[in-house]
């Protein structure tokens, strides 16, 4: 299943993950990525790439696991 | 065979003040260390369920074992004596009395997961500890007693420097920072080996074990927990310092082997900095390793006149300061929680101040790239639980009736290198 | 080499879109620093910024491109497709243009390596992209070197803007609170900046500002006279018939006329009224166009040091015209000819 994990050394709190993907992606109160983990549907796909392809320091990225790692 | 008296327990032998044991003395109480042949000591750990006791409680013989899988003869051992918890003591006296029972368990592992190199990761600012393993390294060398090289290397004294990850960071050259961890330490470690880091205690356990097998180790352990337990005991007790305890022993079996507390208790810090508070009442019976983690063995007993808040605000403060600063929401918002719990320590908090750190707690949660900022979320739930009514107290009126200077330790370490 | 009469539609095309891959590159700049600061507001997320950035990157390769190929295509400036890709080299002004090269270069660099940045890795990527800021100046000298039109308004007021905007946005990032810069390299790119910008400032007013500028700067000398003459479409001819006498020493009377830049001298041989002579100059300029026409034809057209006395050689004939000028402005002088060194 595909889901959306962030690497949060390389995460800089851009935020532009969360403008792009507010389904999946919100912003805590430090402007840092609160990812849900949950599988991303067929449509949710194309937009969570251009989610990844959006981070400025590809700290976002797509991973295929069958358990969210937290 | 019966195991004489005094070769059972860590701690068993000449007593701390003669200073470190000898590679002779070590060897008439103990004998030669056994050998094994290729990962057969693995299944021994395993037998003895001997737990890793740098704070993660890992069972040793599942990493040893990952990591032997993964080595092909080249695999790096990694004994962690950094102990940079504030309040521990259990390391440095293992390494400055039984530095032999240390390096015999580093070889014991060497050998089990097929490793070239052993490394013994001691702090810059114990001096001390790092003498008594350099002399005792001398000792087998002149025995001829080291298959494989050992070598010491210094971390900096900062907090996160004792976890894993930044082990293994700084002896790959870099900083004593957590790193990302896929590649886990047996996948890819030092020198993108497959590295096991151990605690010094865990690996002293594995040279009892050793010697007199997994049975008698098992039965030195009560109530389900095998082996024995350093643990340091800190401020209201008689005897402060490090104590050896069987396995599974209760909080308040600890207490009493440090001579009892020396007021009324009000609550306990158990597993030191990254571990939680607990009521008094509630935590006489928790057993060590079993009902409550055991993290790094610090067990602080908090008496009634002191202010909780005050203290867990200190200690908020010191856990913020110590945040590797690589992570946003541990850089920024353990930075906020202690700002937030030290106006509530000094009575100019609000109710939504109290609503807003817990809200930070929720949000903060798993998302560092190491658990430091979990370790500082437990550590204030639960000082808010148990300190809820000098909470309201402080809430309410700005102070409460309670001494309010801190009595555990948050040192400022932000001039030093990390 | 085909000889070029004058500036055409390609040489004018060069130069337009180089002011607006100028004008892009700019705004490529000012809006990666807006990224990285991480501007927003209700009408314009953060995402904006870099996406356009990302789009413009690309925008400004097909303008540089054009730019690039028409001014290989264009005789004019004699550029040839070796000289933009390898700096500093060719005859029209080699070091400015060759700052454009590597300015361009650098930009595809920057472009490749952000489109493979999924391979390559976020650290290199990183490295190569602070090339960005020295990019931008490289392009901002080249223009200014290599510009025809530095002196003109237009591009004046446009390259101002240029750097008014860059030097505003690092300004706003290198003050600004975010803690991503410690204080000592943050000051030294303070300092970089303003040392950059006031050297930028007397670089343009020493040089490309000043008259003479065109010739200093490299540019060959066939072209000097081409520009601004008053029949553009004539062409230099190297040897023309019939052949001017050697042996003159003739007064000259005429009248001075200013014609825009130009100034436009028109003598008359009085020794032979069917001598007459034309000297058109721009501007300050060094070097102008002298025709000299004899009972109607053209005996010599060719460029003229004007330093001090009129020089040129026509064909095998050595020319030499010294001028004065009367109280009530009229023109006088004298014309000799001698026979040419070879």
């Amino acid at each position: 299943m595909i889901r959306l994990r962030v690497n949060p050394i390389r995460c800089d709190g851009f935020g532009m993950c969360a403008e792009l993907l507010p389904e999946r992606l919100t912003l805590d109160d430090w402007g840092y990525p609160i990812v849900d983990g949950r599988p991303l549907s067929p449509e949710l796909v194309a937009l969570a790439r251009r989610a990844v392809a959006a981070c400025p320091t590809a700290a976002l990225r797509l991973v295929d696991e069958a358990e969210p790692h937290r | 065979m019966i195991a004489p008296a005094e070769t059972l327990r860590l701690l068993d032998g000449p007593r701390p003040a003669d200073g470190p044991e000898s590679l002779q003395s070590h060897l008439a109480r103990l004998g030669p260390r056994p050998s094994h042949s290729g990962g057969a000591f693995i299944d021994v750990v395993d037998r003895a369920g001997l737990r890793g006791r740098g704070g993660a409680g890992f069972p040793t013989a599942t990493k040893w074992a990952a990591t032997r899988d993964r080595s092909r003869g080249n695999a790096i051992v990694v004994a962690n004596g950094a102990e940079t918890e504030p309040m521990s003591a259990k390391d440095r006296a293992l390494m400055t009395t039984r530095p032999h029972l240390v390096l015999d368990g580093l070889l014991l592992a060497a050998e089990a997961v097929a490793a070239k190199r052993a490394v013994v990761y001691i702090s810059r600012a114990h001096d001390d500890a790092a003498a008594a393993v350099t002399a005792a390294i001398d000792e087998r060398r002149a025995a001829r007693d080291l298959p494989v090289p050992v070598t010491l290397a210094r971390a900096p004294h900062r907090y996160v420097a004792g976890e894993e990850s930044a082990a293994i960071a700084h002896l790959n050259g870099g900083a004593a920072r957590p790193t990302m961890v896929p590649p886990r330490p047996f996948e890819r470690g030092v020198d993108g080996r497959p590295t096991v880091v151990n605690n010094v205690e865990t690996l002293a356990h594995a040279a009892l074990i050793a010697r007199h097998g997994p049975e008698v180790y098992q039965r030195l352990g009560a109530d389900g927990a095998t082996g024995t337990v350093l643990v340091t005991m800190a401020s209201a007790v008689h005897s402060a310092g490090v104590h050896e305890l069987p396995g599974g022993s209760t909080v308040a079996e600890a207490i009493s082997a440090a001579g009892g507390a020396t007021a009324s208790v009000a609550a306990v810090l158990v597993g030191g900095y990254f571990g939680r508070w607990v009521a008094a009442e509630d935590a006489w019976d928790l057993r060590l390793g079993i009902d409550v983690p055991l993290g790094a063995g610090v067990i602080a007993v908090f008496p009634h006149g002191r202010c909780g808040v005050t203290q867990t605000a200190a200690l908020m403060g010191f856990l913020a300061r110590e945040s590797a600063r690589q992570c946003g929401p541990c850089e920024h918002g353990l930075a906020a929680l202690a700002g937030t719990t030290a106006e509530l320590a000094a009575g100019r908090a609000k109710p939504r101040d109290a609503e807003r750190l817990n809200r930070w707690i929720e949000q903060i949660a798993g998302r560092g790239a190491c658990h430091h900022p979990d370790g500082a979320l437990a550590l204030l739930a639960s000082g808010l639980r148990v300190f809820a009514g000098d909470v309201s107290t402080h809430l309410r009126r700005g102070r409460c009736d309670r001494d309010p200077s801190p009595l555990l330790p948050a040192p400022d370490w932000t001039g030093r290198r990390g | 080499m085909i000889a070029a009469s004058g500036p055409t539609a390609l040489w004018y095309t060069a130069r337009s879109t180089g002011y607006v891959s100028l004008l892009l590159l700019t705004a490529i700049l000012v809006l990666g620093i807006i990224t990285a600061m991480r501007v927003d507001s209700r009408e314009w997320p953060r995402f904006l910024s870099q996406a356009v950035h990302r789009n413009l990157s690309l925008l400004v390769l097909v303008f540089l491109a054009i730019h690039i190929l028409t001014s290989i295509i264009d005789p004019f400036a004699g550029i040839a497709a070796l000289n933009t890709v390898v700096p500093f080299t060719g005859s029209y002004r080699p070091v400015w243009l060759g700052l454009g090269v590597l300015s361009m270069e650098l930009m595809v660099a920057l472009t490749v390596t952000s489109l493979l940045r999924h391979r390559i890795g976020f650290r290199l990527w990183r490295v190569i992209h602070w090339a960005a800021y020295a990019a931008w100046p490289l392009a901002l000298v080249h223009t200014l070197g290599t510009g025809s039109d530095v002196r003109s308004a237009w591009a004046f007021v446009l390259t101002l803007g240029c750097v008014a905007a860059v030097v505003f946005a690092l300004v706003w990032r290198l003050t600004s609170d975010r803690a991503s810069m410690r204080p000592p390299v943050r000051g030294l790119a303070l300092v970089a900046t303003a040392v950059t910008t006031i050297a930028l400032a007397g670089f343009a007013a020493a040089g490309p500002l000043h008259t003479g500028w065109a010739k200093s700067a490299g540019t060959p000398d066939r072209l000097l006279a081409a520009n601004g003459s008053a029949s553009p479409a004539a062409t230099p001819t190297p040897a023309p018939v019939p052949a001017l006498a050697t042996n003159l020493r003739d007064p000259l009377t005429g009248t001075v006329v200013q014609n825009g830049r130009t100034v436009q001298v028109d003598l008359s041989d009085t020794s032979n009224a069917t001598l007459k002579m034309a000297v058109a100059v721009r501007g300050e300029a060094t070097s102008g166009r002298l025709v000299i026409t004899e009972g109607g034809a053209t005996v010599c057209d060719t460029t003229a040091s004007v330093v001090q006395d009129v020089v040129a050689t026509c064909g095998r004939t050595s020319v030499d015209i010294s001028l004065g000028q009367q109280p009530d402005g009229s023109i006088t002088g004298q014309l000799v000819t001698g026979v040419a060194a070879q």
